[in-house]
């Protein structure tokens, strides 16, 4: 008879629906053990749970075949019909228990998949907000302020487009210096220029400071330079500018040999060489030993043992009168360094563009 | 600039190694860049000379300020230095006439006949080629030798090229073209100065010379050019041509007004010894137009400034006026008794006008190094953000705003 279901009847249609039904069942029959859905994908266990569903609708629902032989008892001699309500009975029995077996089994692995899928590691630390940081000549800046500062400098600021006067005519440079020529400087169109020193904030400053002032300026300057590892036509600079009584070369010396020692280490030294800026009398050119190597000579200050700072100079007379304050009661000195190169000596880096190109990668390295 | 340190030590009669003299100059306000040894066992000292400086830009300049460095006497360069008592008061002669003197304050010349063109002997050669020069043949060598030893820029013509054999300085007309040396033709502007002859222009004045009277094989008879060209006027004419030279370059920052005739001489002497030639007679005698020699500029010094501006403290007197007068500044009231000098700023220091000027050159000469370093007195407390007093206007602010 029915060798999966093992049930024995005597009747031709009880059979046939047994048949059928093994049949059908033939494919989910493995799964009436436990280990069996192992190794299935989870959309192959989904599927097949589907279509047991439909298998047992279609055998055990009321529209089933399992439904129509019951009904079908009226026709069946009356001397038979206990043996075939038993039948039957047994037969519903043993497709819904195969059929609840597989189903069980199969459920249990698509559940088991489906929460190690949707499993949240909640020990995992949260995402965390990126923070922006300061740029490298920011922080440099800052730290020069903060040296200025503490020697009683305040912190100035000029526009960074001017006119002849500020650029030229205040700070002593005659109307037909080279200094004026369009090979260095960016004019406008209405004649106004691009700031090629910060020496402008110079004037802006003791216009609106009666002496005694000290001021620093830091800020973007201008010039027409092919841009290459070391220049680029913007960069910066800090100005510096100290008015008062009977002030001397000394205490220009002074004053930088300070700054350099707070920035590098007490054991820096300065060299102040004779040169000349139009602004400026008498000038010079200042260097502080290397930061590096400490004078021997290395890479960073091309074995010279030196790197250069800036110029700086005792405030021309001319300057002092160009503002309304008499070089004969006043005067002082002023300086202008360059930090972009600071900056890029400081943190070795190859080619000072890297500062003014601000790429991200770049400038996270800075946090 | 360039400067050949054999060339150098023959002029001052310097004790220094090359290095050791780039060294002592640089800390003097003349910074040597780089020192090169050449094939020969000599050296080339490469200044990079600040723009306030034109009287550096020759080896008599540097010369000058390495003699002063080592305490001795200036280069004997009477060599430059002879007596201008051969000067006209005037501004036309035969041979040269000058229509603007504004432009044109001293025009010297001399004609040497005669001489054989042929290429520099080799020391001359070898001497300009060490300071990045090319040589071309023994006069127009000869004039770029002079020019890189005393800082004049002398220019060499070929007299019979010249119409009527004479040289008038004159502003170009409109229209007026002509082909200098390079070989390029080129358009002049009404307010440049050109050297002209009878005809039509054979220079750009200070600049460079044209090539239809310019020294060639067959030339026999020379005219030396040795001027005094406006600054301002030369500036202009080379920016608008685009035409830089190391003689416009010189021109531009301002020469020294009282080499000329010294240096025309220098050259003279060179060539007939060189190349030939003769310069007696009437023909071979110098020309100098000078109409308005230009006021003598002075200054004046308070001695106590130069401790008061510099914190230089045991500077004596005696020292100070023997760095100014080593450097060529002459101290015109000696027999005053007072604490004011005056010194003469001599005729090749166009950047000293004024007391700090001064101060400048004798602490440059004592030596930055011996600054001491002090701090002056604090006087407030700093500031991170300026306090306004008033608000600050800029004409540049407000163009910004209309652009917007």
């Amino acid at each position: 008879m029915s060798e999966v279901l093992r049930v024995v009847a005597h009747n031709a249609e009880i059979e046939a629906v047994a048949k059928a039904f093994e049949h059908q069942f033939e494919r989910f029959g493995r799964f009436r053990d436990s280990a069996a859905p192992q190794g299935l994908l989870l959309k192959e266990a989904e599927a097949l749970l589907k279509d047991l569903g439909e298998l047992r609708a279609k055998q055990i629902g009321k529209k089933s075949e399992l439904a129509t032989l019951k009904k079908s008892i009226g026709r069946v001699p009356v001397d038979e019909r206990a043996d075939y309500g038993q039948a039957v009975q047994l037969l519903e029995a043993r497709v819904s228990l195969y059929i609840e077996e597989a189903e069980k089994n199969l459920k249990d692995y698509v559940l088991a998949l489906q929460s190690e899928q949707q499993r949240i590691d909640v020990t995992l630390p949260g995402r965390r907000l990126r923070s922006g940081h300061l740029h490298p000549i920011t922080l440099l800046r800052q730290r020069i302020e903060d040296i200025f500062v503490s020697m009683g400098y305040a912190v100035e600021d000029g526009p960074e487009i001017e006119t002849d006067f500020y650029n030229f005519d205040a700070l002593n440079i005659p109307p037909l210096h080279p200094a004026r020529s369009t090979q260095d400087t960016f004019y406008l169109e209405n004649g106004l220029a691009l700031r090629s020193q910060t020496s402008t904030v110079q004037i802006h400053a003791m216009q609106r400071r009666p002496p005694p002032l000290r001021v620093i300026a830091p800020g973007r300057v201008f010039r027409r330079d092919t841009p290459d590892a070391t220049h680029n036509p913007m960069f910066f600079q800090v100005e510096g500018l100290l008015i008062d009584r009977e002030i001397t070369l000394g205490d220009l010396k002074g004053t930088i040999t300070e700054f350099v020692q707070r920035m590098f280490g007490a054991q820096t030294r300065t060299r102040f060489r004779p040169s000349y800026f139009p602004f400026t009398e008498p000038s010079a050119e200042v260097d502080y030993s290397c930061f590096k190597c400490g004078g021997v000579g290395c890479r960073i200050c091309k074995n010279s043992g030196w790197i250069e700072l800036g110029g700086s100079g005792m405030v021309h007379p001319n300057v002092l009168r160009s503002v309304n304050i008499d070089p004969e009661i006043w005067n002082g000195f002023a300086f202008g360094l360059g930090i972009d190169r600071m900056c890029a000596l400081m943190y070795e880096l190859d080619d000072i563009r890297l500062l003014f190109e601000n790429d991200v990668r770049f400038l996270a390295q800075f946090s | 600039m360039n400067i050949n340190y054999k060339w150098l030590r023959e002029l001052t009669g310097t004790e220094l190694e090359p290095r050791e003299a780039a060294e002592r100059l640089t800390m003097v306000g003349l910074a040597v860049d780089a020192v090169h040894q050449l094939e020969n066992g000599d050296h080339v000292l490469e200044i990079d000379l600040t723009s306030n400086r034109p009287d550096c830009l020759s080896h008599l300049g540097v010369g000058r300020e390495l003699c002063v460095i080592e305490r001795k006497t200036p280069p004997p360069l009477s060599l430059g230095r002879e007596s201008t008592n051969t000067s006209q008061r005037a501004a036309s002669s035969a041979l040269v006439e000058i229509r603007d003197d504004r432009l044109c304050p001293r025009y010297a010349a001399r004609v040497i006949k005669g001489v054989r063109i042929a290429p520099s002997p080799a020391w001359l050669a070898e001497r300009l080629i060490s300071i990045g020069q090319r040589p071309i043949n023994n006069v127009a060598d000869i004039t770029n030798y002079v020019m890189h030893e005393l800082g004049q820029p002398l220019h060499a013509f070929d007299l019979s090229k010249l119409h009527d054999q004479r040289i008038i300085v004159r502003s170009a007309l409109a229209g007026e073209t002509i082909r200098t040396l390079d070989g390029v033709e080129r358009k002049l502007a009404p307010q440049m100065l050109i050297i002209a002859d009878a005809h039509r222009p054979v220079a750009i004045a200070g600049v460079m010379g044209g090539e239809e009277t310019e020294i060639s094989a067959g030339t026999q008879n020379v005219l030396i050019e040795s001027a005094y060209f406006n600054p301002d006027s030369v500036r202009q004419t080379s920016r608008e041509l685009g035409l830089r030279t190391e003689a416009s370059n010189r021109f531009e920052r301002g020469i020294d007004y009282e080499i000329t005739v010294g240096a025309l001489n220098r050259c003279v002497s060179l060539i007939t010894e060189i190349a030939g030639g003769d310069v007696d007679g009437e023909s071979g005698k110098l020309v100098d137009l000078y109409p308005q020699p230009p006021a003598q500029v002075s200054s004046s010094l308070r001695i106590k400034r130069v401790e008061k501006l510099t914190g230089l403290r045991h500077v004596s007197e005696a020292e100070i006026e023997r760095i100014l007068s080593a450097l060529g500044f002459e101290r015109i009231n000696r027999e005053d008794h007072t604490e004011t000098h005056i010194y003469s700023v001599p005729s090749w220091r166009v950047d000293v006008e004024r007391e700090e000027d001064l101060i400048e050159e004798v602490a440059r000469h004592v030596g930055y190094d011996q600054i001491i370093s002090t701090l002056p007195g604090a006087r407030v407390a700093g500031e991170y953000q300026a306090v306004r007093t008033a608000p600050a206007r800029s004409a540049a602010g407000s163009v910004v705003r209309r652009v917007r």
